[in-house]
C-alpha cells in the first residue's frame, strides 16, 4: 500500500446512552471511490460528518494526507462535503454559490470567475451563473452542490447520500456523471448510500456498515460473491439465508436443512460433520428438481412479476420465505404447488450467522 | 365560469372585512387628511374653509425640531434595540426547545401588563436616590444620586424597554427558521465561524432584523407617553406634540397635519424596508 490520502483509525462515538460508532477503521488511497453502504442508523453518515468535522468523535484519529486533523476545525480541514438536501446558499446565485470558498481564500474576481465557469461545465451546467438555486430543478441543485464542492480541490469528497431525493431515472444518470467526473478529475471520493445498486455501480470498495462497524470493507465483487455473514449477504444483492447443519460427503460439504440436502461452498469458514452452519444464496440460482431429489421440500406461495423477472416466493417446512427468481414467465408453477429446490455446488457460500462487532 | 362563482363567493365572505376595514380605518385616515387641510374656528371647533396653514405652521423652527429630535431619538433606540435585541433573539433560537419556552414566555408576559404600569415602575428605579442610584452608590460606582429621571437616558431606557420584545421576537422567528446545515456548509467550504455567520446567518435572517428595526424605529417617534412620563416635560418628541396640540390647545387641523406628517415618514420606513429585503409581509407578524 502506498501513503493512503485519508485515515481513520478506531473511530467510537456515542450520542448519549446510544453508541453509534464502535471502532470503525479505514484507510483510502487517492483516486479511490469508496462507498459507505449501510441502512439508515448505521453510523455512516456520522462517520462522514466527524471525518469532515461537523461532528467530534470520542476516541480515534482522522489522518488526512499524512496530518492528524482529529480536532481541527471543519474550516481547517482539506475536505468538502456534498450534503444531502444540497444545502445551497437560498440568497446567492449559483455564481455565488460555487465561488464561496474561493472568495473566502481572496481570489480575485476574474480567477473566480474562471474558476466557476469551469466548475459549472464539469457539471454540464454552463451559463447558470446567475440563475438563484430556487429556480433549479432537484437535479440541477445537485449538480450545482457538486460544483461547489468541486472548485475547492478537496483531497477527498465526502457525499452524503447526494443522489437520495433524486428520482430513479435521474439517479442512474447522475451515477454515471458522478463516476465521469471522478475519473477525470482523480479526486478520491467518500460516498453514503443506502442503496446497494448505486453501491455496486461506482465503488472501486464498499463497507457495509451495521450497528457503527463496518460488517465488511471489500472490492464490490467480493462483496457480492463472497459476503462474509448472513446480514452482508441479505444486504447486498438480497440473497436467501438458509441455516441448519453441516453434512461432509466426498465431494464437499453439503447443508442439510428443513428436509433436504444441496451443497454449499465452505470459502474460508471451516466446516465440522453435524455443526450448524449458515449458507446464503441469490434468488437467481435456485433451481427446481423432481420428486424423488435430494432438494429442499417447499410450497409455492406467491408469484409476481417485474422487470423482466418472475420472483417466486417459497414457504419452506420451517417456516421460513425463500425467494427465487427467474428471467421470463414459468407457468407451471402455481401458488399452492409442492415442490423441491436446490442449487448447483458454488452458488451457495457458508457465512457467519452472527453481525461483526 | 366556476372561478367566477367561487369569488363571487369569497365577495360575500369578504364583505364585512371590507366593510370593518373601510369604516375603521380608511374613513378616520380619510377624515384626518381633509381635517388637516380645514382651518380653526376663532373659538372652538372647525371651520369647513380651505387652508395650507397647517402645513405651512410645519416649518416653523419649534416643530422642526421636534422632528428633528423625534427622528434622533428613533435613530438612538432602533441602534440599541438591534445591539441587544439581535443577539438575544438569535441564542433564544438556538436554545434547545424547552429552555426555549420558557425564555419566549419570560419575553412575552410584560405584554400583558400595563405598558403605563410598566413605566411608573422605571420611575421607581429612576428616580433620585431611587434603586439605580443606590446601587450605583453601594457598588461604589458614584458617590451622589445620578438622578436619572426626567433626563434623556431615561427616555431612551425606557423606549428601548418598550420596543425590545417586537426586535427579539422578530429575530427569533427568523433565526428559529434557519436551516443550519447551511452554516455547516459554509464551515465546511472554509469560512470560520464569525465569517460563517456574516455570510450566511445574517443575510438569511435579514427580514427578521428589518422587521424588527421597522416595528423599532416607527413606533418610537410616537411614543409620547414615554417621553412625558420619563422626560418630564424637557423631551418634546413628535407625537408629544400632536397630543398637546389636540388635547390642550385644540388646534385639530394642525394635529391632523402632523399626524400625516408623521404617517408619511412611518410609511417611508415601510417602503424601505420593502426594498431591502424584497418581503411584502413583516416577519413573524403578518
Amino acid at each position: 500500500m502506498s501513503n493512503p490520502i485519508l485515515e481513520i483509525h478506531d473511530i467510537t462515538k456515542s450520542f448519549g446512552e446510544t453508541a453509534v460508532l464502535r471502532g470503525v477503521s479505514l484507510s483510502l488511497e487517492a483516486g479511490e471511490f469508496v462507498t459507505l453502504l449501510g441502512s439508515s442508523g448505521c453510523g455512516k453518515t456520522t462517520l462522514l460528518r466527524i471525518i469532515a468535522g461537523l461532528e467530534s468523535c470520542d476516541t480515534g484519529e482522522v489522518i488526512l494526507e499524512g496530518r492528524t486533523v482529529t480536532n481541527d476545525p471543519p474550516e481547517k480541514r482539506d475536505v468538502n462535503m456534498v450534503f444531502q438536501n444540497y444545502a445551497l446558499f437560498p440568497h446567492m446565485n449559483v455564481a455565488a454559490n460555487v465561488g464561496y470558498a474561493l472568495r473566502l481564500r481572496r481570489k480575485s474576481k476574474p480567477e473566480i470567475r474562471k474558476a466557476v465557469a469551469e466548475a459549472l461545465e464539469l457539471v454540464r451546467l454552463p451559463g447558470y451563473e446567475n440563475r438563484m438555486p430556487s429556480e433549479l430543478s432537484g437535479g440541477q441543485r445537485q449538480r450545482v452542490a457538486i460544483a461547489r464542492a468541486l472548485v475547492n480541490e478537496p483531497k477527498v469528497l465526502l457525499l452524503d447520500e447526494p443522489l437520495g431525493a433524486l428520482d430513479l431515472q435521474l439517479r442512474r444518470q447522475m451515477q454515471i456523471e458522478l463516476k465521469r467526473l471522478q475519473k477525470q478529475l482523480g479526486i478520491t471520493f467518500l460516498y453514503i448510500t443506502h442503496d446497494q445498486e448505486e453501491a455496486l455501480n461506482m465503488s472501486d470498495r464498499i463497507g457495509v456498515m451495521k450497528n457503527g462497524v463496518f460488517q465488511q470493507l471489500d472490492t464490490p465483487s467480493a462483496i457480492y460473491d463472497r459476503p462474509r455473514n448472513a446480514y452482508v449477504a441479505s444486504f447486498v444483492g438480497s440473497a436467501n439465508i438458509l441455516t441448519g447443519t453441516a453434512l461432509l460427503r466426498e465431494d464437499g460439504p453439503y447443508l442439510q436443512y428443513a428436509g433436504g440436502v444441496v451443497p454449499v461452498t465452505a470459502g474460508d469458514l471451516p466446516v465440522e460433520e453435524g455443526a450448524p452452519i449458515t449458507a446464503a444464496v441469490r434468488s437467481e440460482y435456485i433451481d427446481f428438481c423432481d420428486g424423488d431429489c435430494e432438494g429442499i421440500p417447499a410450497v409455492v406461495r406467491e408469484k409476481s412479476f417485474s422487470a423482466g423477472m418472475l420472483r417466486i416466493a417459497l414457504e419452506t417446512g420451517t417456516g421460513d420465505e425463500i425467494i427465487a427468481s427467474r428471467h421470463g414467465i414459468d407457468y407451471s408453477l402455481a401458488p399452492g404447488d409442492q415442490v423441491r429446490f436446490r442449487f448447483a455446488r458454488g452458488h451457495a457460500v457458508l457465512v457467519e450467522a452472527q453481525d461483526a462487532g | 365560469m366556476q372561478g367566477k362563482r367561487r369569488s363571487r363567493g369569497n365577495a360575500a365572505i369578504l364583505a364585512p372585512m371590507y366593510l370593518f376595514t373601510v369604516i375603521f380605518l380608511i374613513g378616520p385616515f380619510v377624515y384626518m387628511i381633509v381635517l388637516s387641510f380645514l382651518t380653526r374656528a376663532e373659538t372652538w371647533g372647525i371651520v369647513n374653509t380651505f387652508t395650507l396653514r397647517n402645513y405651512q405652521k410645519l416649518l416653523e423652527p419649534v416643530y422642526l425640531h421636534s422632528f428633528g429630535e423625534s427622528i434622533r431619538l428613533a435613530v438612538y433606540v432602533t441602534a440599541l434595540v438591534v445591539l441587544i435585541g439581535y443577539p438575544f433573539g438569535y441564542f433564544m433560537a438556538k436554545l434547545p426547545p424547552k429552555a426555549r419556552g420558557g425564555l419566549l414566555l419570560v419575553v412575552m408576559v410584560p405584554f400583558y401588563t400595563s405598558s403605563l404600569m410598566r413605566l411608573y415602575g422605571w420611575i421607581i428605579i429612576f428616580r433620585a436616590n431611587g434603586l439605580f442610584d443606590r446601587l450605583l452608590m453601594v457598588l461604589h460606582l458614584t458617590d451622589a444620586p445620578l438622578k436619572l429621571l426626567y433626563t434623556y437616558p431615561a427616555v431612551v431606557v425606557g423606549m428601548v424597554y418598550a420596543l425590545l420584545p417586537f426586535m427579539m421576537l422578530s429575530v427569533y422567528s427568523s433565526v428559529e427558521k434557519m436551516d443550519w446545515q447551511l452554516v455547516e456548509a459554509a464551515r465546511d467550504m472554509g469560512a470560520p465561524p464569525a465569517k460563517a455567520f456574516l455570510t450566511i446567518t445574517l443575510p438569511l435572517s435579514l427580514p427578521g432584523l428589518m422587521t424588527g428595526v421597522t416595528l423599532t424605529f416607527v413606533p418610537s417617534m410616537g411614543l409620547f407617553f414615554v417621553a412625558d412620563i420619563l422626560g418630564g416635560n424637557k423631551i418634546v418628541l413628535i407625537g408629544n406634540v400632536i397630543q398637546e396640540q389636540l388635547m390642550k390647545v385644540h388646534d385639530w387641523p394642525f394635529a391632523a397635519a402632523l399626524s400625516v406628517i408623521l404617517m408619511l415618514m412611518m410609511s417611508l420606513t415601510v417602503w424601505l424596508y420593502r426594498r431591502v429585503t424584497g418581503v411584502s409581509e413583516m416577519e413573524g407578524f403578518v
